[in-house]
Order: C-alpha cells, then sequence, then structure tokens
C-alpha cells in the first residue's frame, strides 16, 4: 500500500512540475528520510549508516540539478557551500565526489554499496538495483 | 767525422750558439712531432673513449631519468580521483579525455589503458574503442606474479599502476597501464656525423636508434672494442625497467683521428718555417751575443800589435760582456802602469849596468897596481855614494883580495877591500865581493903582462944580442973559408971540408938572420919602409932570379899576370920580395918534377893576391896548421933532403901580417901538390 502511495505521489508531481529523487544503493538499509538527513549526509555529517560508509555522489558544477539539488535539498547557496567546504577541508573532509551525468550517477550507486545519488525522477529505470529514500521538485 | 764535428763547434763560441739556438727551439717540436706520430693515436683514442663514457653516461642518465619520470606519471594519474569513473565504466569519458589530455602533454609515442580488476579494457588514450580482455594479458599476468615493475610486448614497454577508489581506498578498481613505444629511446641515443647511439638488447636482439645492424661480440657491464674503423664503447642500463640492456656509441675512427692527422700535416709543413725562424732568431742572436766579443778580439790583437796599452776598449755592452772588457780595461791600466815601473826598472838597470861596465873598462885599462886599486875605489865610491870604501893592506873585514904568484903558482894576500855601511843586502854584497873579484883578475893581469913583457923584452934582446955576437965570427969564418977556396991550392978533400964549413956557416948566418928578423918583429923593432912599388915588375925580378934553379930540376916556371889590373902597390918592397922568394923557392925546393905556376890577381876586395902552385910533395891537412911554427919542418925524412932552417914560411907569415896582408898555404894532400897565396892590401 506505502508503495501504491509512494508511486502515485511521484507520478502526479512529474505531472506538474520537475521532480528529483535522492537514491540509495540497495545494499543500504534505509527508507525514506527527511531533507535535513540528506543534507546532513552531503555534507558528511552522517558518514555512516551502521557498518557501511555513505559514498553520496553529487552533480558536476554546471549541472541544473545539482543546483536545483543545493537549492531545494540542501538550502545553501554555491558561496555559501564554497566556505562550508572550504572550512571542512581543513579538518580533513573532502567533498562529495561527482558524477558528470545522471546515467553515471545512477549506475556508481548501483554498483558500490553505502553509493547516494540524486536524478530526475524519470530516468530512474523500473528495474534498478537502487531504492529512493527522498525526492523533491523544483517547484 | 766525430772529431771533426766536435772540432767544428769547439773552435767557435758562435756555431756553438747557433747549435744551442737549433735545439732549444726545434728540439721540443721534434720531440712533439715524434710523440704525435707514436703516441698521438693512441693518446686521443683513449681520450675519446674517456669522454665518450662520460657522455654514455649523460645518455644513460637521462634515459632512465626520463623512464622514472614516466613511471611516476602513471602512478600519478592512477591516484586521481577520476579513476573512480572506472566504476561506471568511464561512460561519461571523463577518464578517457583526461588520458588523451596526458599522452598530448608527454608528446611521447605512448599509450594509456584503464583495465578494470577482471583486466578487461575501460577506456584509453587511444581514438580506438577497445573492448574485451587485454590483448596481452598473459605477459601482463606473468609480470604481476614476478612483481615486475614493468614487462614488455613487441616493441614496447609496458608500465602498470594498480587503481583505488578515492572513497574506499581498499576498493581495487583495475589497472592503468602506459604502453611506453622504445623508439622513444632513440631520441636520447646520439645521432651525429661520425658518432651513432644505440640501445641494444643483446638476449632479444633489438636494437634502437638505427636500422644498421651491429654486432657487439662479448658484453660486460661496461667495455671498449677498437676495429679498423671505429670506436665502440658500451655500457649496460643499471635500470629497473631496461633489464639486459645496453646503450653504445660507435665513433668513427678516422674522423676522431683526422684533427691529429691534419696537425701532423700542419706542422710538417711548418716545420722548415720554424727551422728558418729558428735559424734566423739564432744567427740574429748570436751575433748580438758575439759582436761584442769579435770588438774585444779585435781590440785585444790591435791593442797586442801596436803595444798601446795606454789604449781602452769601448763596448756599447752592460752585461757580462761590459764587466768583461772593464776587467780588461782595468788589467790594461795595470799592465801599462806595471811595463812603465818595469821600463823605468830596466833603465835603471842599464844605466847600473853600463856605469859597472864602465868601471870594468877603466879597472882593466889600468897599467898599475896602484893605479888599478885607486881607480876602483874611486868608481865604486861615485856608484854608491852611501857606502865608504877603502882599502887597506892589512887583514880585516871585507873582501879579501888574494893574487896569484905565477911563479910559484900559489895564491898571495894581497889586501883587503872593506866597506862600510849600516847595512847590506844580497845583491849588494855579491856585486861588492864581484868587484873584489874584478880587482883581483886585473891585478893578476897587470902582474902577468908585466911579467911576461919582462921576459919576452929579455928574449928579444938576449937573441938580438946573441945572433949580433954570433953573426961576427960566422962572418968571419965564412971570409975565411971563401978566401981558402980562392987563393989557396987546397987539395980535393980539403977542398970539399972547406966547402963544407962554408955551407954550415953559411947556413947557420942565414938561420940566424932569421931569427933576427923574427925577434926584432916580436919585439915590435922592425921597421917598414913603404913605397911605390911596380908589384909586376917585382914579381918579374924574383922569377928571373930563381928560374935557374928550376931549370936544375927540369922544372917548367909559368906566370900569369893578366888578371892582375894593378900596375903598383904602396908597400915594404924589401919584405915583399923576401917573402915571394921564400915561397918560389919552397915550392922549387920541394918539387922534382912538373911545374910550379905562378898568378897575380887582383880580388873584388880590393886586395892583390899572388898564387904558387906547385906539383910537388904536398902536406898533409893535419900537417897544415903546424907550417907557421917557429923551426917547423914536416917530415924528418924531409928535413934530411930538403934542407931548411924553417924559419922561412914562419918568418913569412909574421912579414905578411906585418904588411897588413895574409899568408895561407893549401894542400890536398901528400904527392898532390900546394898553393901558397899571398894577400896584399892594395
Amino acid at each position: 500500500m506505502k508503495k501504491i502511495c509512494l508511486f502515485l505521489s511521484v507520478f502526479s508531481l512529474s505531472v506538474q512540475a520537475n521532480e528529483y529523487v535522492v537514491i540509495a544503493n540497495k545494499e543500504l538499509h534505509i527508507n525514506k528520510v527527511t531533507r535535513e538527513y540528506v543534507k546532513q549526509i552531503y555534507l558528511k555529517k552522517h558518514t555512516y549508516l551502521g557498518e557501511k560508509q555513505l559514498v553520496p555522489v553529487n552533480l558536476s558544477g554546471q549541472s541544473s540539478l545539482r543546483d536545483s539539488f543545493e537549492k531545494h535539498v540542501l538550502k545553501m547557496s554555491k558561496n555559501h557551500l564554497r566556505r562550508f567546504w572550504t572550512v571542512e577541508h581543513y579538518k580533513g573532509k573532502r567533498p562529495p565526489l561527482t558524477m558528470q551525468s545522471a546515467n553515471s550517477a545512477l549506475k556508481f550507486v548501483e554498483k558500490v554499496e553505502g553509493g547516494l545519488a540524486y536524478i530526475p525522477a524519470k530516468t530512474l529505470p523500473k528495474k534498478s538495483a537502487v531504492h529512493v529514500i527522498y525526492m523533491w521538485s523544483d517547484k | 767525422m766525430k772529431h771533426l764535428l766536435y772540432t767544428y763547434f769547439q773552435v767557435s763560441l758562435y756555431r756553438k750558439l747557433i747549435l744551442a739556438f737549433m735545439l732549444v727551439g726545434l728540439l721540443p717540436l721534434l720531440v712533439l712531432y715524434f710523440y704525435l706520430i707514436l703516441y698521438g693515436k693512441d693518446k686521443i683514442t683513449q681520450n675519446i673513449i674517456a669522454r665518450e663514457f662520460d657522455n654514455l653516461q649523460t645518455v644513460i642518465v637521462s634515459t632512465q631519468n626520463s623512464l622514472k619520470r614516466t613511471d611516476k606519471e602513471l602512478l600519478f594519474l592512477s591516484k586521481l580521483d577520476a579513476v573512480d569513473d572506472v566504476i561506471v565504466g568511464d561512460i561519461d569519458e571523463r577518464l578517457a579525455r583526461l588520458l588523451q589530455q596526458k599522452k598530448r602533454d608527454m608528446n611521447a609515442d605512448l599509450e594509456f589503458i584503464v583495465l578494470d580488476s577482471a583486466l578487461k579494457y575501460v577506456t584509453s588514450s587511444s581514438e580506438d574503442h577497445l573492448q574485451g580482455g587485454y590483448k596481452y594479458k598473459k605477459e601482463f599476468q606473468n609480470a604481476i606474479s614476478h612483481k615486475k615493475n614493468t614487462f614488455m610486448h613487441k616493441r614496447k614497454l609496458v608500465f602498470y599502476a594498480k587503481m583505488y577508489a578515492s572513497f574506499f581506498p581498499n576498493k581495487f578498481l583495475g589497472y592503468m597501464l602506459l604502453e611506453y613505444d622504445l623508439k622513444n629511446l632513440s631520441n636520447f641515443a646520439v645521432q651525429g656525423k661520425d658518432i651513432k647511439g644505440y640501445f641494444i638488447n643483446p638476449k632479444i636482439n633489438m636494437i634502437i636508434g638505427n636500422n644498421q645492424k651491429i654486432t657487439i661480440p662479448v658484453y660486460k657491464n661496461r667495455g671498449t672494442i677498437i676495429t679498423k674503423n671505429n670506436v665502440v664503447i658500451y655500457k649496460k642500463l643499471d635500470s629497473p625497467f631496461l633489464e639486459n640492456w645496453y646503450y653504445v656509441n660507435v665513433i668513427k675512427k678516422e674522423k676522431a683521428l683526422d684533427f691529429l692527422y691534419d696537425f701532423l700535416l700542419f706542422m710538417a709543413y711548418m716545420f722548415p718555417v720554424a727551422v728558418f725562424l729558428v735559424v734566423v732568431v739564432g744567427f740574429v742572436n748570436a751575433n748580438r751575443i758575439i759582436q761584442p766579443l769579435q770588438q774585444l778580439t779585435q781590440s785585444v790583437l790591435k791593442i797586442r800589435q801596436n803595444k798601446d796599452y795606454k789604449q781602452h776598449i769601448t763596448i756599447n755592452a752592460h752585461d757580462e760582456i761590459g764587466k768583461l772588457t772593464d776587467a780588461f780595461n782595468e788589467l790594461l791600466t795595470t799592465t801599462d802602469t806595471a811595463l812603465e815601473t818595469l821600463e823605468a826598472e830596466n833603465r835603471v838597470r842599464l844605466k847600473r849596468f853600463i856605469e859597472l861596465i864602465t868601471i870594468f873598462n877603466a879597472i882593466i885599462q889600468t897599467k898599475s897596481e896602484a893605479e888599478c886599486i885607486e881607480l876602483s875605489i874611486q868608481k865604486i865610491q861615485n856608484l854608491t855614494p852611501n857606502a865608504q870604501i877603502c882599502f887597506e893592506k892589512q887583514r880585516g873585514e871585507g873582501a879579501q883580495i888574494y893574487v896569484t904568484n905565477f911563479e910559484k903558482n900559489t895564491k898571495e894576500f894581497y889586501g883587503t877591500l872593506t866597506f862600510q855601511k849600516e847595512e847590506f843586502s844580497e845583491n849588494e854584497l855579491r856585486f861588492y865581493n864581484s868587484i873584489a873579484v874584478m880587482i883581483t883578475l886585473q891585478l893578476e893581469r897587470i902582474r902577468l903582462i908585466n911579467a911576461t913583457m919582462q921576459a919576452s923584452r929579455a928574449k928579444s934582446a938576449f937573441i938580438s944580442n946573441m945572433s949580433h955576437e954570433l953573426r961576427t965570427p960566422l962572418n968571419a969564418i965564412i971570409g975565411f973559408t971563401q978566401y981558402l977556396i980562392t987563393y989557396e991550392s987546397l987539395q980535393q978533400e980539403q977542398m970539399e971540408i972547406v966547402g963544407n964549413i962554408e955551407n954550415s956557416a953559411s947556413y947557420l948566418l942565414e938561420m940566424i938572420n932569421g931569427i933576427l928578423d923574427i925577434a926584432k918583429i916580436e919585439a915590435g923593432k922592425m921597421e917598414l919602409h913603404y913605397e911605390t912599388v911596380d908589384i909586376k915588375e917585382l914579381l918579374l925580378n924574383v922569377v928571373s932570379m930563381l928560374t935557374p934553379l928550376a931549370e936544375q930540376k927540369n922544372l917548367t916556371i909559368s906566370l900569369d899576370m893578366q888578371e892582375c889590373k894593378q900596375e903598383s902597390i904602396f908597400t915594404d918592397p924589401y919584405f915583399v920580395k923576401q917573402i915571394i922568394i921564400n915561397l918560389l923557392s919552397n915550392a922549387i925546393k920541394f918539387t922534382e918534377k912538373g911545374s910550379v905556376e905562378i898568378r897575380l890577381e887582383t880580388l873584388e876586395t880590393k886586395e892583390l893576391q899572388l898564387s904558387i902552385s906547385d906539383t910537388g910533395i904536398g902536406i898533409e891537412a893535419e900537417d897544415l896548421e903546424k907550417l907557421f911554427q917557429d923551426f917547423a919542418q914536416l917530415d924528418h925524412k924531409i928535413q934530411k933532403k930538403y934542407k931548411g932552417t924553417g924559419l922561412g914560411l914562419s918568418l913569412s907569415k909574421k912579414l905578411a901580417k906585418l904588411l897588413q896582408g895574409d899568408l895561407l898555404i893549401q894542400s890536398e894532400g901528400v904527392d898532390k901538390g900546394s898553393r901558397a897565396i899571398l894577400i896584399l892590401p892594395l
């Protein structure tokens, strides 16, 4: 029932605006999470889930999807993010690795345990080794 | 030859200098030339080898550094975050672009290849889309299993590095490979006209750098091979990437030695020029050195020739020759001073000598002993005014004079010559002693002369008196005997006896007259009566007077007066006639058969010569000297046969001397005749 409801809601969103999903490797036993949780993962505040290391994947800086992600999920400007990672860099932390395309990001998440990425909802294959843990639209 | 050469150089400093310049100038050149000919090739070859080993090492180090850089570059790339794209099969081709960019940057013939952990192609820097399993999987796995850093396939050296995920350090992603084409090594090999470099792996028979095949027989870690045309040097690459590889440089030998040959040719051409220059420089400098010496020699010779020791030599030189000249001038000054001193001393000595001779002359002129002593003291006193000289009859200190007593033949003390002076030098003593000896001699001489003259006068007086006393009774005897022969009628036997008495008395009178004449001559009492005499007439008279004697013995007398240019001479005719009669009568007397030749001639010495030659008994050479002794007749047999006083020739010689002429007797021996020569002054 939950699956049906989620599917309907995603479908309804896609009709109205560009919708995006945050996906995670199947091996990550994680369900829907809050935006704040996603943000914590991408800012490397949360790096492990259980014993598994989380590997968030960003898209390249020119990607509009990334802009939407930063705006709606992270809710941080680029300058803000840059300052944040500059500070974190000195703490020994590196920003998430990047993939150039949503396709490669999807493939990465499929192959890497602990992998997380965001992709347009419409590109999500029906049968995939990933599962959606969060979604948003840029509306 | 050796001696000639030695002499040639020994006698001339000029030649020695030329030789020295030649040796100094040319010997190093010759030594260098022959050294280069004998050892030049080896030295240059060794030098090339040493230099090329350095170049070899440079190439090897450059090559190794390049390979290390390549390896490090691969390692660097394999650690980039971008390799995370291997996970997604580099579907964005982001890694491929990165490798292509790197390939372009490295600007070499190489290829990057990315394999996943199953050794399948993921991506590469190649334009080709490689798919499936890695083509050289077997070789690669072999290298991995042997933990080698590289492996080779075909002509490619393959470097490889493992890739891990940036987010999971232990997540092995696969391998990044760099296929390095070995022909890239040729960029490091030396490629010149005369030198070519090669990378060689003899194990797999691979050569990089040139298509030309070369064979190197023995490989050590490093070595040199000198062939007819090339010098080959090689060294093993001590590299973890290239095992069993050598770098080889092949140098063309002739080109390397070209410089040597050119230099030798240059030297061969330059040698005559060098000889010329050395000779010119040698001659110029030798002349410069010798000229002052020649000037000095000329000056010395001139001084020696002129004996002008006041002259000084002027040579414009301030070196050793200048010093020699100064020293020589000082020597000249010293010599001149010494000569002047010597000359002055000689003058003094000569003066002394003359004075001494004068003294001696004066002493020997003295006639009496008193005069001799007095004059001697006076003269010596004049000569040595500082000394007081006196003569004493007593014995005392000084020169003792002993005079010989000739009658007793002993030395008798005469007196003492005393010299009073503060100090005597040895020479002065000798001088005074010599004077004493001289005085002694003169005293003896005076005594001897006086004794002799006294004896002579006594003898002459005795002879004169005796002759006179003898002649008177002899004249009486002759007168009586002639009276008996003429006026008394004597028997034959008596007649012979009285005749003998007359002959003996006449002979005795003749002898006494001769002795008287000789005595007169010796006593200096013979008086000459000079007048102008017709010599030819005088001679004819004598010849005609004695011709009967010759005719008695059947002798021919010839008279030759053609060469006599003189008609008359100024002489004493009586004595001249007496001499000629004596000579001609002797010639007739001592000639039994043959002839007597008389020749009168004028000599170029302005003398008149009368020669009387006979064919008589002659005289032996040793007897010729005895002829003019008083009472000399040579052979007893002859004396018996030919009567004579033996005073004739002696008297004739004395008379000839008295007339300023001379008388000579010549004979070649017994039975070879004799020749009497009378010379009279004109």
